[in-house]
């Protein structure tokens, strides 16, 4: 996992943009986004899934997401596709299987089209506006909050770990398999969790110092105006179509 | 674990969100307002440490941490489980949004049972213990995650070569990482602050 993919293309660029896709209301998409992988999942027609995955794709583009962007993300999954493949197509020896290599392609298509959505939702807004949606859709507090400071806090942790990382190879630290660094490891960890720990008891006492009752205040999200409702009914109707048809070709 | 959206069989998306959610549900339920910041940042700790790389030969593996995450957290494991998994799915897009209760449940299972080992047998070394902790965490990961794909589709156990057969293969080395890996960090927490690892379930 590389930590710098998040920061590349500078996030906070992309989403001062102003497409259809950012002025979209946040919970409006989440249930648009939530509803079509759902309907993607659904589905195993190969021409549907390709053609699902374009017209997604084309989606992102018309948001002014950088086809570099979308492609990069893209590429940077597709070992674990090429990993899980060999053996698919290859496990059952010669001849290769038409049926296996067709199973293969279906789930490619949904892997990469549901990460495409992800992408979407992450590109077109802030983490903040996410969190002030999903304050509005019914989730529970805890887990809100949870996911909240978790999410600011990872940040921290991150520049922590890099710094231990320079300090190590500074020491001449040799990446190896090895007890010594199994040990050095472990008590990286153990060291991390401690801190985190300690850390979450200044931050409690920071928020009952500002009122804190067991759910983290936030503000109100955008109102859904009729344009976010149609957005989402045509999504909605897209899903039920592409499923209505592969029921419909098969 | 990482399955991504289309991987696995709808019923199986379906049962295992289900089982997910009345884990979580539970899991909530129980939750007191001054422990939210410390799972928030456990979970926060757990997400960033599995994104180091331990080296093997020529490649390297991320750790599991799913039995010092079931140590420290008991039953509240399966809600930082559960946030790591999400904030790793959006930013990252590693994982997937519908198999995001499968992915949980994969380590949240073999979390809880690790922590029910290490607090109901009684061994002089605390570092023992910790090995075999981290060793159920691997153990359980990689049962539930060859049984959910066996059960998803026929593909994923066909031939020799089958992903299943690989995925068994690959694990193994983990085995024994993840057992070290758990003994010295417990360990050293034991040193440090033993009260963190009277969590139970």
């Amino acid at each position: 996992m590389n930590i710098k993919l998040i920061n590349q293309y500078n996030l906070q660029k992309l989403h001062q943009k102003s497409s259809w896709g950012h002025r979209w209301e946040t919970r409006c998409k989440l249930i648009a986004t939530m509803l079509l992988i759902i309907g993607i999942v659904y589905l195993h027609s190969l021409p549907l899934l390709s053609l699902t995955f374009g017209i997604i794709f084309i989606a992102a583009l018309s948001m002014g997401l950088p086809f570099i962007v979308l492609f990069t993300r893209l590429v940077v999954i597709l070992p674990f596709f090429l990993l899980m493949g060999i053996p698919i197509l290859f496990g059952g020896g010669y001849p290769l299987s038409v049926e296996a290599l067709q199973f293969l392609l279906t789930v490619t298509f949904k892997g990469f089209s549901s990460l495409l959505l992800m992408i979407i939702v992450i590109y077109t807004q802030s983490p903040q506006e996410i969190f002030n949606g999903m304050a509005y859709m019914k989730i529970p507090s805890a887990l809100l909050s949870v996911f909240f400071l978790a999410y600011r806090y990872l940040f921290l942790f991150i520049n922590d770990l890099q710094n231990t990382r320079k300090a190590l190879i500074s020491r001449s630290y040799r990446h190896q398999f090895s007890k010594e660094n199994m040990k050095l490891y472990g008590q990286l960890a153990g060291g991390i969790l401690i801190k985190s720990i300690d850390t979450s008891e200044t931050v409690y006492k920071a928020m009952i110092s500002r009122g804190f009752e067991g759910k983290i205040p936030t503000s109100l999200p955008k109102k859904v105006s009729s344009i976010d409702l149609l957005k989402t009914i045509l999504v909605a109707c897209f899903t039920i179509s592409i499923i209505l048809l592969e029921g419909w070709l098969i | 674990m990482h399955l991504s959206d289309g991987v696995i069989s709808i019923p199986m998306v379906v049962a295992t969100t289900t089982i997910t959610g009345g884990l979580l549900f539970q899991s909530i339920r129980k939750v007191k307002e001054e422990q939210i910041p410390m799972i928030s940042l456990l979970s926060g700790g757990f997400f960033v440490f599995s994104l180091i790389s331990l080296p093997i030969g020529p490649t390297s593996v991320h750790p599991l941490l799913a039995g010092l995450l079931g140590i420290m957290l008991g039953g509240k494991a399966v809600i930082a489980l559960f946030i790591g998994l999400l904030l790793q799915a959006i930013l990252f897009q590693h994982g997937g949004l519908t198999t995001l209760g499968v992915n949980t449940l994969l380590v949240a299972v073999p979390a809880l049972m690790a922590n029910l080992f290490f607090n109901s047998f009684k061994l002089k070394s605390i570092f023992l213990k910790g090995f075999i902790s981290g060793v159920i965490g691997v153990i359980g990961c990689v049962l539930l995650l060859v049984s959910v794909l066996y059960f998803s589709s026929p593909h994923y156990s066909n031939g020799f070569f089958s992903v299943i057969h690989l995925i068994i293969v690959n694990y193994l080395p983990l085995l024994i990482i993840e057992g070290l890996l758990t003994g010295f960090s417990v360990e050293f927490i034991s040193r440090i602050r033993p009260s963190v690892l009277s969590v139970e379930v």
